[in-house]
């Protein structure tokens, strides 16, 4: 079921076309991806999603129908413009956030420090917030987009200024979100960590929708019938059924004549003595896809 | 409406909790009110004046003789002397007594004294204090004596007028007494007074609402509260504050005045009328929504506190021109200048009060005065909302002035 449906959205400031006829759908239980480059739209999107802006046509849709108040409160949202008050201290601070997300008194005394402890924050509370690490203001702030326990978390760069350690930790929650049910929509422009977490994504340039669609699916259309293999000796410059050889760190890239299959070409490369460790699918990242993509869509505009 | 209290809650306590905050509401008021009690304290006996105090505490002057040849003095009044001034017998006496270090000196009134007005003042070294006040003292006490020893025309003589006004038309006549300083000071303080706490205090709205975008707090708070709800929770937040402390701060200068009167004498003419009082808690509240409104709507375009600082010139120049025509408005309270500055409403928050510790003000001026007031604050507070829109918020573009005067004045569709 989907828990955000927008629809044609469009947004013009001045000159400038900042988002154009963008539509996608994010489901409950999923995290899905909205990707592109910097000033592609993503942030005048997710703007337009949480009622900051409004758009100058097409619909958004939250929780089945258009954004309330109430609304505002079931949402969770990490800005990729985010801090805190660096003269408050970080308890409360965060307990002001929280309670603009509807939450009461008690509910905050009861939540806060769990979540402070689980960030392992708890000794920081009475701290302010310039007198914490980059690392442990972006912690902060992510608490102040899940304390309120929201069924829409929209996160961009959730990553950013975190160590491994942190970022495991905060990839771990978002699972853990996404297991619970939670709609998650992550920008980042991190790919790894999309081809990580992501179900579903979109990928958005010059304000327009370039591509969409479950990862899998995304991966499978980019594939090519290259394969890669690690031979244990040097290839010769040809083999046959084979159209083209590279060299790739210390791996070689084999593109197959017209008409040869993977099955195909195992059996040639044996049958030639050719011995190796691997053999596999040369599946293209979603770094490449994600470049090939743009790339694409900007000689189109040219 | 809830959204909007729980960030006047935020903001108030913000502010309220900070060191410094607490230190400029009570420091204020408490340094000159520790101030005064000291001199107070010097005084504990009410009856004794600054210059009493003074000669007392501060030098407390050997007494000083008079050899009186020419026969001129009959009394040595102790209202007028402080048995500061005592008669000699002869000259010799007095030299024995000063040599005795009973007296610091004496003075000889030569025989020819009322044909020359010669005299001679014989001491051993000059002291500071009996230099500046003795020789005033015994002028008091020669003319004194000259014109008869009578304590009622000596009064009358040092001051001969006692002018009584009967004005005609008394509600646009000038009645103050021209000869007395404090008709100008209180006029002149209340000014600059209300121009300084208007001013600071409506500067602190840019300041809060730049400090949101330079904390980069401002998207997580759209992302909960709407723009105007934002807007309004902070302006009555800092409302609030500013009113606090100008009532405290205005409290301990009136508080200054009534009771300081015996240890500072120059204050004992003063009186801020009551008036100022009632009406400076309105007039303040609507000069700080006038002018903390504008302040606000600059901070919600401005990109940083930097830029929006260098903005404000231009919203502050009402504010300035009044302290520029201080002198007109305290010297002419009935021109038609004056008149127009306490109905204009962004200088009547100012000029009003300071019309006010003139003296009467017409009820048609001051209901006028209040009603203009009232309805430009609505104006603007209704214009700065169109400013306090995400976009304007979330962006970091140069301040354009024209656009903001045309936005807030005209009403400028949102970009």
């Amino acid at each position: 079921m989907s828990t955000i449906t927008v629809e044609n959205i469009a947004k013009r400031f001045g000159e400038t076309q900042a988002v154009k006829n963008v539509s996608f759908e994010v489901h409950s239980g999923e995290i899905f991806g909205l990707l592109g480059p910097n000033g592609s739209g993503k942030t005048t999107s997710i703007r337009i999603i949480l009622d900051i802006y409004q758009a100058d046509s097409g619909k958004v849709s939250i929780l089945g129908g258009p954004m309330t108040n109430e609304k505002l409160n079931h949402i969770g949202y990490l800005p990729e413009e985010r801090g805190l008050y660096q003269d408050v201290q970080l308890e409360r601070c965060l307990s002001y956030f929280a309670s603009l997300k509807g939450l009461s008194e008690d509910q905050i005394k009861e939540r806060l420090p769990r979540y402070l402890e689980k960030f392992d924050l708890a000794d920081h509370a009475k701290k302010k917030a310039k007198e914490l690490s980059k690392g442990m203001q972006q912690k902060g702030q992510l608490i102040a987009a899940l304390i309120h326990d929201p069924e829409i978390i929209i996160i961009d760069e959730p990553f950013a200024a975190l160590d491994p350690v942190n970022t495991q930790l905060v990839k771990k929650l978002l699972i853990e979100q996404r297991n619970a049910g939670k709609t998650i929509v992550m920008s980042t422009h991190q790919m790894n960590q999309v081809e990580q977490l992501c179900d579903r994504l979109v990928l958005i340039d010059h304000g327009r929708v370039l591509l969409q669609g479950k990862l899998t699916e995304i991966r499978e259309r980019f594939r090519t019938n290259a394969m890669i293999i690690d031979a244990l000796d040097p290839l010769p410059e040809q083999l046959d059924g084979v159209a083209r050889i590279e060299k790739q760190n210390g791996s070689y890239c084999l593109t197959p004549q017209e008409g040869v299959s993977a099955q195909d070409l195992l059996s040639a490369l044996v049958a030639q003595g050719i011995k190796m460790n691997t053999f596999e699918v040369a599946a293209p990242t979603l770094d490449e896809i994600f470049i090939q993509v743009v790339k694409e869509g900007s000689d189109r505009d040219e | 409406m809830r959204d909007l209290l729980k960030v006047f809650k935020f903001e108030f306590l913000t502010v309220f909790r900070r060191r410094s905050f607490i230190l400029s509401l009570i420091l204020v008021p408490l340094i000159p009110m520790l101030l005064l009690s000291v001199l107070n304290w010097i005084n504990r006996d009410k009856s004794v004046t600054f210059q009493e105090a003074f000669m007392q505490e501060a030098g407390n002057p050997l007494p000083i003789g008079i050899v009186d040849q020419a026969n001129v003095i009959k009394e040595y009044p102790e209202w007028l002397t402080y048995g500061k001034l005592i008669p000699a017998q002869s000259e010799d006496e007095a030299r024995a007594k000063t040599a005795s270090g009973a007296w610091q000196g004496f003075y000889v009134i030569e025989p020819d004294y009322l044909e020359t007005g010669s005299m001679r003042f014989v001491k051993p070294q000059i002291s500071m204090i009996t230099e500046l006040v003795q020789p005033d003292m015994l002028k008091e006490l020669l003319t004194y004596n000259l014109i008869g020893a009578d304590k009622e025309r000596y009064l009358r003589y040092t001051n001969p007028i006692d002018f009584h006004y009967e004005y005609i038309n008394p509600e646009t006549a000038d009645t103050r007494d021209q000869a007395d300083d404090a008709t100008f000071w209180v006029p002149y303080a209340v000014t600059m007074f209300f121009y300084m706490i208007i001013l600071i205090s409506s500067t602190m709205m840019m300041n809060v609402v730049t400090k949101d975008k330079e904390n980069k707090t401002i998207e997580v708070l759209l992302s909960s509260v709407k723009p105007l709800d934002l807007f309004i929770g902070k302006i009555m937040a800092y409302g609030s504050l500013s009113l606090l402390q100008m009532v405290l701060w205005f409290g301990t200068l009136a508080l200054v005045v009534k009771t300081g009167k015996t240890s500072l004498p120059f204050l004992e003419s003063l009186a801020i009328p009551k008036s100022v009082f009632i009406a400076s808690v309105p007039f303040f509240i609507c000069g700080f929504l006038l002018y903390g409104s504008l302040m606000a709507g600059m901070g919600a375009i401005a990109p940083n506190l930097r830029e929006g600082n260098q903005s404000t010139f231009v919203l502050t120049l009402p504010l300035v021109f009044t302290i520029i025509s201080i002198a007109q408005l305290v010297e002419n309270p009935f021109s038609s200048f004056t008149t127009f500055l306490t109905l204009f409403p962004f200088t009547s928050p100012v000029v009003m009060l300071t019309r006010l510790s003139v003296g009467p003000v017409p009820a048609w001026q001051l209901i006028l005065s209040i009603v203009l007031l009232v309805g430009m604050v609505v104006f603007v507070i209704r214009g700065v909302t169109n400013l306090f829109s995400s976009q304007y918020l979330l962006s970091g573009q140069k301040i354009k002035v024209g656009l903001f005067l045309k936005t807030v004045f005209i009403g400028h569709r949102r970009a």
